[in-house]
Order: structure tokens, then C-alpha cells, then sequence
């Protein structure tokens, strides 16, 4: 508690009408001196009281109780009190979550009894639950102020990549609802009103029902629409699958502005993919890959522990730490190199240029189907994570690979090609974020952006060259949306 | 609303209880002003009043509230006045201070103020005892008996105000 510049004035004014009225023998000023000095005290010892006595009545109540990283959470504060009291209230935001629009912290007129509600939104750029549950009051009675800090039991925002988390906390009484395990119960009840969850519109043709007619989209647009659902877009991907996520948490994943880097697209791309899996029934998998390997390997599985640990998983993910790893030196010795030489020298020049072309195709296809390239080849992150989903998968199904094809390109590229000599229907959802670094490093132009994007195009085509193979390239979740659902991945 | 010092005062065309309390204040001061009635009290009056209207309807700010409550203590009555005067016109201008320049505890929970009521009275008595006893036992005047208790109350307010107080930083809150 401390007195603010007002009251320190009032103190000396008490002080120089003491003083006035002593020299001047004046009573009023006497008088007055005493008086003000009697009321300052008066209001110090009522101020104390109020503050004794305080008791505020905080709830909070908000639009949503689970987000995609970067998306906007309204949040509506009441605030009452059983006593009357004036002072400024914050709602202390914590790391990671930036306030977009209203404000966090307001001065209230509290009436005994009476609530004051405001509202504001935040944007949540952190990577997990968010808790808003720290308050702080400042009380001021004009002459006094005081900072009082609370801790609230906290609504709960989370944040996993997709409606369900083990661990959500409902925050105690009154607190956030559906964070929890039952989360992933009423997603697995959903899958039987999974036909009612519209899809989308198109224009009407002549057979479709009446009752399917979207007459709001037909008013507005003049010409009859007709409503589609999910369970036919379902009904075409065929339920009862089974779907391999493999998402790369490379260290090049940790591009992009807080809260939209690329790992935080990927995990929220794999999380539409969990929750349409969830909502058909499929058998989920996850395999995730960093630049030393294997980071997470969960077998297929539709269960709700399991989908549990997928989701989990998930939410955990944290792009790995760059480690560059020492450059391997080739096994040539001058003998070789000898042997070599004599050989081109004992050849006629005609036949040089045969000689060389033969030899560099030996040596290629020694190189590509040796004991070095498949020892190589396995050691591969990325190509080693394939091959753990194509173990884990049972039967024919779908491969998803969320990555920004930049580690170990050619491995990547034959484990793409293997799972589609499998038989396995393989997307490839290629991310680029190379534009972001621009912001980041002064030195970094936009010839570089350029270059980068056509590497990124070639990376690209020689996948899509693969048959069986879909590249979708896509760095907004809104773009990405309508072609999973035209490639039949969701 | 910004602060609670500057709140408007009109809300849907009736006063609030600042307000009320302003009208109070200055008529009380206005009328101790006319009691003692002379050309410079009469004059102080009029200013007074042409004052608080203004603030009222135009300056409505901290810092006139301040040279507001400067204004009312500097009045000719304090040339005339004897002590009973003196304290009428000072009850006056706290509640012109409470009413301009701190917003004025509501009274509605009378038990929240009974103790502030007892310990002000205490730090009165504290105050007002070694004066009274220095009145009666020596030659000291009455006013320089009172200025002495004045300066006692003032070091015990003033070691109250500024020693700060950092309690109840931590306190559970219902519901949320």
C-alpha cells in the first residue's frame, strides 16, 4: 500500500496551516491543518479495512475452450464484489498468448453486489494449454493504492493440434469443459452422427432431395444449392483404413513467426487428419523424425488410448536441435586411383569417352544397390521413419508425410517410392517457409526466397514423378483443406 | 469510464452521489461565508460558487479539484473565524475533498468503517492529550497547545502514510 502524490501534497498543506496558524495565530488554519491530517488518517485506516475485507467474485467465460496455434480466444471477465470498491483489474496474460483486441486490464467501479463485464480476445501462439489465472487489483480510494495479486482457479485454454487431450484440466469448479478424455468419448460417439456434419455446398441437379437444399446459400448466391455431408465423401475413402502419419520435427521445422512455424502447420494438418481418422473409424498411426532419427514411432491403432497417445504425442512435438553431423570421407586409395589412371591410358581416345560413361554407370550402380548406400539409406531419418509406419501398418493404407523435404532429400524421396511399390497411397504435404527467414536475416534477399523455391519445385516434382504419389503443397491450412478433401485424405 | 476521480458527474441527466455531496459542501462553505458577511467574504462566495460550477460543467479534472479545495481553505472567513467556525468550515471542505478529489467510502457497510472510526479516534486522543496537558500545566497558549498537538498528529499520520505496507499480496478468489 502506498499514498500517491495527492495525498503527500494534502500532508505538506496540513503541515504549512499547522505552521501558519501557530505563527499567525490564526485558528482556521490550525484548525484546518489538523482536520486534513485527521482525515488522511481517517481514510488510511478505511482504506486498510476495505482491502481486509475484499473479497472479489472473478469468472471467466471463454468462446473456446480448445484452439489451432495462432488462433483467436474471446474471453469474457466478470468481476463483482459483496463491498463497494474502485481499483484497476488485470488479467495477467501469460507467455505466449498476445492480446489482439479489448483489453486485459480495466478500472472498475465496483457497486456492492453489482458486476462489471468486459470482454477481450487474445490470439494463443504458445504450443500447449494456456492458463489465464493470475489476477491483479489495484484498489484506490484516491488518496491510497494498492496492488493485490491473486491467483484464480484458472480457465484453461489448450491448445493441441486437435479437440482432444488426456491431460486437459478442467480447471476446478466451473472451469473449462471438454479438455479432457471425454473429448475423445464424444468424438467416437460423433462417428455415428457423422452423416449429419455438413461438408459442403454445390449447386443443385435435378434429383437431389428437396430437403437437402441450403435455402440461406440459395437466397444469397440466386440460384439453388444443395447441401453435401460428410458421410459421402466418407463413404468414398472407405472407412475402416488405416492411415501412417509421419510428420518431420527437423530443425529447419522451426522456421516460421512464433506460433506459425512449420512444425506448428504440420502438427495442425495432422491433427484435421487424427480427427477425420477418428470421426471414420480409421486405424491411426504416428511416426515422427528429427534430424537423428526416429523421435516417435506409435503403431497403428483406433482405440481411445491410443488415439490419446497420437494426440499427446502430438502436442509434444518441439522441432529438434541442429546437429551437423561430420562429413563422411569417400574409401579411395591411391592405388585406386592408379589402377584408374592406367586403365585410361592404355585406351584409345574413341573409346574414352564409352569407357567413362560405363564407368561412371558401374560405379552408380554399385553405389546405389551396395552394401554403403542401403547402410546409408537406413541410417536415414526420414527414410528410416517410413519404413517404421510401412512395418507398423496392416494391410494397404494411406501415408501421409508432413515435411519441408530439406533433410536428406534422396533417402526421403526412396522410402516416398518404396511405400508406393507397397501398394500404400502416399501424400506428400511439402511446406515452405523459407520466405519467413527473410525476416529474420537482413542478409537473406529474395533472390535467395527464389532460389530456394525452385530447389523446393524440383524436391517436389521428382516426388510427384513417383506414381502412386501426391505432392500437395500447401502453407495455409485454409488452401490445404479443400485439396485433402478432393485427394480423399480426410 | 477512465478513473474514478474523473467520472463524469451527470449520468442520464441525474447527479451522482459526488455530485450531491459537491452542492452540500459548497453551500455549507457558502453559507458559513454569508454568516460572517462582509465585502470580501460576499465576494469569496460568489467566486466559489461561480467555481464549483465550472468545474462542475467544464473543468471536471483532478487538478481543478485540487486548486478547488485550495480556493474554499483560502477564504476571508479565516481573518473572523473563532475555533467553532473553524471547524464547521473544515468539515465543509473535506467533504469538498472527498467530493472533488477522493471518491468517498460508501457508507453502506457501516462495519468496514467502525474500526477506521475507533483507530481515528485513538490517533486524535494520542494527539490532542500532550496539548491539553501542556495547556493546563504551563503558560502555553491555547492556539500554540493546539498547533503542538497539530504537529503530533501530523508525524503519527505521516509515519503512517509513508511506511509502506505490502500485505494480503496473496489472496484466493471465489469462483473464476
Amino acid at each position: 500500500m502506498h499514498a500517491k502524490r495527492l495525498t503527500h501534497l494534502l500532508v505538506t498543506l496540513a503541515a504549512l496551516f499547522i505552521a501558519f496558524g501557530a505563527l499567525l495565530t490564526l485558528w482556521f488554519y490550525a484548525v484546518a491543518g489538523f482536520v486534513i491530517a485527521l482525515y488522511l488518517a481517517w481514510r488510511f485506516f478505511a482504506f486498510q479495512a476495505t482491502i481486509a475485507t475484499l473479497h472479489l467474485d472473478v469468472r471467466r467465460d471463454v468462446d473456446k475452450t480448445v484452439v489451432e496455434r495462432g488462433g483467436h480466444v474471446t474471453v469474457d471477465v466478470s468481476v463483482s464484489s459483496p463491498a463497494a470498491v474502485e481499483g484497476r483489474f488485470t488479467d495477467v496474460l501469460p507467455n505466449g498468448v498476445e492480446l489482439v483486441h479489448g483489453t486485459n486490464s480495466v478500472y472498475l467501479s465496483l457497486q456492492a453486489g453489482a458486476t462489471s463485464t468486459w470482454r477481450y480476445t487474445v490470439m494463443v501462439a504458445k504450443r500447449e494449454a494456456v492458463r489465464i489465472g493470475r489476477v491483479a487489483f489495484t484498489p484506490d480510494n484516491g488518496l491510497f493504492v494498492h496492488t493485490m495479486r491473486f491467483t484464480t482457479a484458472a480457465r484453461e485454454i489448450t491448445q493441441p493440434p486437435y479437440a482432444v487431450s488426456v491431460e486437459g484440466g478442467a480447471g476446478g469448479v466451473g472451469g473449462a469443459s471438454g479438455v479432457t478424455s471425454a473429448s475423445v468419448q464424444s468424438l467416437y460417439r460423433a462417428r455415428a452422427s457423422a452423416g449429419l456434419e455438413l461438408s459442403h455446398i454445390r449447386p443443385f441437379v435435378s434429383g437431389d432431395p428437396f430437403k437437402r437444399i441450403h435455402w440461406k446459400a440459395s437466397a444469397r448466391l440466386d440460384k439453388l444449392m444443395t447441401k453435401e455431408f460428410m458421410s459421402k465423401l466418407e463413404d468414398a475413402s472407405g472407412a475402416g483404413g488405416s492411415m501412417s502419419l509421419i510428420v518431420d520435427q527437423g530443425a529447419t521445422m522451426a522456421r516460421g513467426p512464433a506460433g506459425a512455424t512449420e512444425l506448428d502447420f504440420a502438427v495442425n494438418v495432422a491433427s484435421q487428419l487424427v480427427k477425420s481418422a477418428v470421426s471414420k473409424g480409421d486405424r491411426i498411426g504416428l511416426v515422427t523424425y528429427d534430424d537423428n532419427g526416429v523421435a516417435t514411432s506409435l503403431e497403428t491403432g483406433h482405440s481411445l488410448p491410443h488415439v490419446s497417445s497420437v494426440v499427446r504425442s502430438l502436442n509434444e512435438l518441439e522441432p529438434s536441435v541442429s546437429v551437423r553431423r561430420p562429413r563422411r570421407k569417400m574409401q579411395v586409395t591411391g592405388g585406386d586411383v592408379i589402377r584408374i589412371k592406367k586403365h585410361f591410358e592404355s585406351t584409345r581416345d574413341q573409346e574414352v569417352d564409352d569407357d567413362v560413361r560405363h564407368f561412371r554407370h558401374v560405379i552408380s550402380h554399385m553405389y546405389t544397390y551396395g552394401e554403403g548406400y542401403m547402410r546409408g539409406l537406413k541410417r536415414s531419418p526420414g527414410f528410416r521413419a517410413i519404413a517404421t509406419s510401412l512395418e507398423r501398418a496392416h494391410g494397404p493404407s494411406t501415408v501421409v508425410l508432413i515435411s519441408d523435404l530439406e533433410n536428406d532429400f534422396s533417402p526421403l524421396s526412396e522410402g516416398v517410392r518404396l511405400a508406393a511399390r507397397r501398394g500404400m497411397r502416399v501424400f506428400v504435404i511439402a511446406l515452405f517457409s523459407e520466405l519467413f527467414q527473410q525476416l529474420e536475416d537482413p542478409l537473406f534477399s529474395i533472390e535467395d526466397v527464389y532460389v530456394a523455391y525452385d530447389a523446393h519445385r524440383r524436391r517436389m516434382r521428382k516426388l510427384e514423378q513417383i506414381s502412386g504419389v501426391k505432392v500437395i503443397e500447401a502453407n495455409a491450412a485454409e488452401t490445404l483443406q479443400p485439396i485433402l478433401r478432393e485427394a480423399r485424405v480426410v | 469510464m477512465a478513473h474514478g476521480i474523473t467520472q463524469t458527474m451527470w449520468q442520464r441527466g441525474r447527479p451522482d452521489r459526488s455530485t450531491i455531496l459537491l452542492a452540500i459542501a459548497t453551500v455549507a462553505l457558502i453559507a458559513i461565508n454569508l454568516a460572517h458577511l462582509t465585502i470580501a467574504t460576499g465576494l469569496a462566495a460568489v467566486a466559489l460558487a461561480l467555481f464549483v460550477v465550472g468545474y462542475v460543467t467544464r473543468w471536471h479534472a483532478l487538478r481543478v479539484g485540487i486548486y478547488l479545495f485550495l480556493f474554499a481553505e483560502l477564504s476571508p472567513v479565516s481573518l473572523q473565524a473563532d475555533f467553532v467556525t473553524a471547524l464547521t468550515y473544515q468539515a465543509a471542505c473535506v467533504l469538498l475533498l472527498t467530493a472533488t478529489i477522493a471518491p468517498f467510502p460508501h457508507l453502506s457497510k457501516f462495519n468496514a468503517y467502525a474500526r477506521p472510526v475507533l483507530m481515528t479516534l485513538l490517533v486524535t486522543v494520542v494527539s490532542v492529550v500532550p496539548g491539553l496537558i501542556l495547556f493546563y500545566t504551563t503558560s502555553l497558549a491555547a492556539l500554540q497547545a493546539a498547533s503542538l498537538s497539530g504537529v503530533i498528529l501530523l508525524v503519527i499520520t505521516s509515519a503512517v502514510l509513508f511506511v509502506r505496507r505490502d500485505m494480503l499480496s496473496l489472496q484466493a478468489v471465489r469462483g473464476a
